[in-house]
């Protein structure tokens, strides 16, 4: 009974017990992996059927999140005067301005991208860098007071469940499940469907699929679309989540979501997956736990990226392809 | 025809020379620079500051005291220094500008001083309170002067305040990495040791980022928890801190900082979760006897951003500067003396400067967030026991 001290007898003042905060900050972790990996599937899709990385993919999620914030203020608007349609509205305006963000990935790919599909790789880098500047900057000047921090205008689940010491709010679930189902959806989608099926063998061999009659254009405009609506959900969760988004937030969202794909293993979904959480847990745990690294938490999850570059450029799940001849 | 060609030529030559020189006479500008950020996450300031500025210049302009026309050159600095170095180039480089004013960011005045300085343009200071901006490199440049108060003086009120009459014994301290940021926690944490405060915990964040969550859930876990958590940086970073502390489950605790909250802009982004922020702010004016008029102006000049303490200061600045330009006319290096001697009667009372050009005026307000506004605290319904604050 000499160690009896060390065990918490009475609910400690103010504190919490160590073992809660942990799962709390697993829980901060798993919202930031939510939001990281429904972009890094994106980035997986694309290199996966036209091996291009398109580095505007975090600023899809910022036109979502200005277009559809936009909308639901109109909405929220009338539905002043018309209450018991203003739920509709939102859920419709929600859905509607998803598919357009989807539509807009559609709209990259047929303008900028196809065009070099046969050029290098670095072609397309670097159209796609650009393009993302010029969303940006679209943003910043187009919308009224683009350059300020937005204001999110849907407030959604904030009512607080408890179980013990844990809390959790129902915008977190929420993300949680939502997330989860969409991972499901698109594996699904891949493995389970003709498109899939399609999608799959053009990133297999691109050149085979189009002479087994497979409309490569077609499938290669589907990923896009699906790449492009997991980003705006990935807007839409950060929205609900902060309530608060700035024009320029889409590079970096980009660039995260780009090193969570390639530490999983750039072409595959569950690697991007993972990818994401790993990246989301390192800057929790890195801010938690190590002594002032909280300003430098981008910087670990970099090294990270770093680290899976050096000694498996290959990713997490990610296999070694043999150079094609 | 060679006779008319000259008369022609006479003609064309001489007519314009006349009306140049008549519209010189009439259209002579003097233009005087604000350089604040319009755009970004502190817009509503630079904003608030540059609309009282240019109300007190139409003012000077309609009321038929100077001989010329003086022109207000508003320039964006985006809290960006480098941005805030263009434009302090560009308002320098322009002749016609005799006098400067502005910034909100300390970092970007720290950046722009040396610019007037070179060119020897007076710029008053209007909302930045890094205090080595009026002695940078330890030098008191005199084109520098500044109508605020600095951050020890502000840290000072807070401690007085906080600790004294209220009673807060433990802090968290969160600060941005800004030079702003850091000074400002410097004081913070010299003060707190003169004065026995504890600090549980102190953690730095980056000026765009928005999840804060780590940090929060870590404060959470300390044990015994502090009583409050002191936040040392600017409006947007503080609301989103405020607001995730409370998903974070840190409603027992009390939000405080120095002026860099002081925004309605904080009530706005935070939401409900902004109630009991407790925040030392700007030298407010509401009592004192130029308000009402000051505020009748402004009102009757119809702008559509709401009038706030900002403003206020953004109007003495150019009152002094005008004041300086009517004594000694156009002139930078005469302005520069003028508005170093000058005694102005302000909004908030009068100005004269010390030796390094900061303004002896201190002025500091004790602000409460009640119900989506500050208010100050002495009549807020916290100071009459209704309510009562977190952490206690």
């Amino acid at each position: 009974m000499a160690r009896h001290h060390l065990h918490y007898s009475k609910k400690p003042k103010g504190g919490v017990h160590l073992e809660s905060i942990f799962l709390l900050q697993l829980k901060n972790g798993i919202m930031l992996g939510c939001q990281y990996s429904l972009i890094a599937i994106g980035f997986s899709l694309f290199f996966g059927v036209l091996n291009v990385v398109v580095f505007c993919h975090g600023n899809i999620a910022s036109i979502f999140l200005f277009v559809s914030s936009a909308l639901l203020a109109l909405a929220i608007g009338i539905g002043t005067k018309l209450p018991q349609l203003s739920n509709i509205f939102i859920v419709i305006i929600i859905f509607g301005t998803i598919c357009i963000t989807g539509l807009i990935g559609v709209m990259i790919e047929r303008s900028i991208i196809r065009p070099f599909r046969k050029s290098p790789g670095l072609m397309t880098l670097l159209i796609t860098a650009s393009a993302g500047i010029v969303i940006e900057q679209v943003l910043k000047n187009f919308f009224p007071q683009g350059s300020n921090p937005q204001m999110f205008p849907l407030e959604l689940g904030t009512t607080q469940y408890k179980l013990g010491t844990f809390t959790i709010f129902g915008n977190e679930i929420f993300i949680i499940i939502v997330t989860s189902l969409l991972f499901l959806f698109t594996f699904l989608f891949i493995k389970k469907t003709r498109i899939g099926s399609h999608i799959e063998a053009i990133s297999q061999d691109f050149e085979a699929a189009a002479m087994l009659g497979i409309n490569v254009n077609r499938g290669i405009a589907i990923t896009f679309f699906l790449g492009a609506s997991l980003a705006a959900v990935s807007g839409f969760m950060h929205g609900i989540y902060y309530n608060v988004f700035r024009f320029d937030m889409g590079g970096m969202a980009g660039i995260k979501g780009f090193s969570a794909s390639v530490v999983g293993g750039l072409g595959s979904i569950f690697g991007a997956i993972m990818g994401g959480f790993l990246m989301g847990f390192v800057e929790t745990f890195a801010a938690a736990y190590i002594p002032g690294a909280s300003p430098y938490r981008d910087v670990f999850s970099f090294i990270v990226v770093l680290i899976f570059l050096v000694f498996r450029p290959s990713g997490i799940l990610g296999q070694i392809v043999p150079e094609k001849v | 025809m060679k006779k008319l060609f000259v008369l022609a030529l006479l003609i064309f030559l001489i007519i314009p020379a006349f009306l140049f020189a008549a519209g010189d006479k009439e259209q002579q500008v003097v233009k005087v620079a604000f350089i604040a950020p319009f755009t970004g996450g502190n817009a509503e300031m630079g904003i608030a500051g540059r609309n009282g500025f240019e109300l007190a210049i139409n003012e000077a302009n309609r009321s038929g005291m100077f001989p010329y026309k003086i022109e207000l050159v508003a320039l964006d600095d985006g809290s960006v220094p480098e941005q805030g170095v263009a434009a302090a180039q560009k308002a320098s480089s322009d002749p016609a500008v005799v006098a400067a004013a502005g910034h909100f960011n300390s970092p970007v005045a720290l950046a722009t001083v040396p610019v007037f300085h070179e060119n020897n343009v007076p710029m008053v200071i209007w909302s930045a309170i890094h205090p080595d901006i009026t002695e940078i490199y330890g030098k008191k440049w005199k084109e520098i002067t500044r109508i605020c108060v600095t951050i020890p003086l502000e840290t000072k009120a807070f401690f007085d305040w906080i600790v004294g009459d209220l009673g807060y014994k433990t802090f968290s301290v969160i600060s941005d990495t800004t030079s702003y940021g850091k000074s400002t926690l410097d004081v913070f944490l010299d003060e707190a040791k003169k004065r026995n405060v504890t600090i549980a915990s102190s953690d730095m964040i980056n000026v765009g980022e928005t999840d804060f969550m780590a940090i929060l859930t870590k404060i959470k876990g300390l044990n015994p928890r502090p009583q409050a958590l002191y936040y040392s940086g600017v409006v947007m970073e503080g609301a989103l801190i405020r607001q995730q502390m409370i998903k974070a489950g840190l409603n027992d605790m009390m939000f405080c900082a120095i002026s860099g909250l002081d925004s309605e802009r904080f009530n706005e982004v935070a939401g409900k979760n902004a109630e009991g922020t407790l925040v030392v702010g700007k030298g407010r004016g509401e009592e004192l006897p130029k308000w009402p008029a000051f505020v009748q102006a402004y009102k009757d000049a119809g702008y559509k951003e709401a009038l706030s303490v900002r403003t206020a200061y953004g109007y003495d600045a150019a009152m002094l500067i005008l004041q300086a330009l009517k004594e000694v006319g156009p002139d930078r290096a005469k302005l520069v003396d003028a508005i170093r001697k000058i005694k102005y009667e302000g909004i908030f009372g009068t100005y004269t400067f010390d030796e390094t050009g900061q303004t002896t005026l201190a002025a500091a307000a004790y602000l409460v967030s009640q119900d989506g506004t500050f208010v100050p605290f002495e009549k807020s319904e916290y100071a009459s026991g209704k309510r009562k604050l977190p952490g206690k």
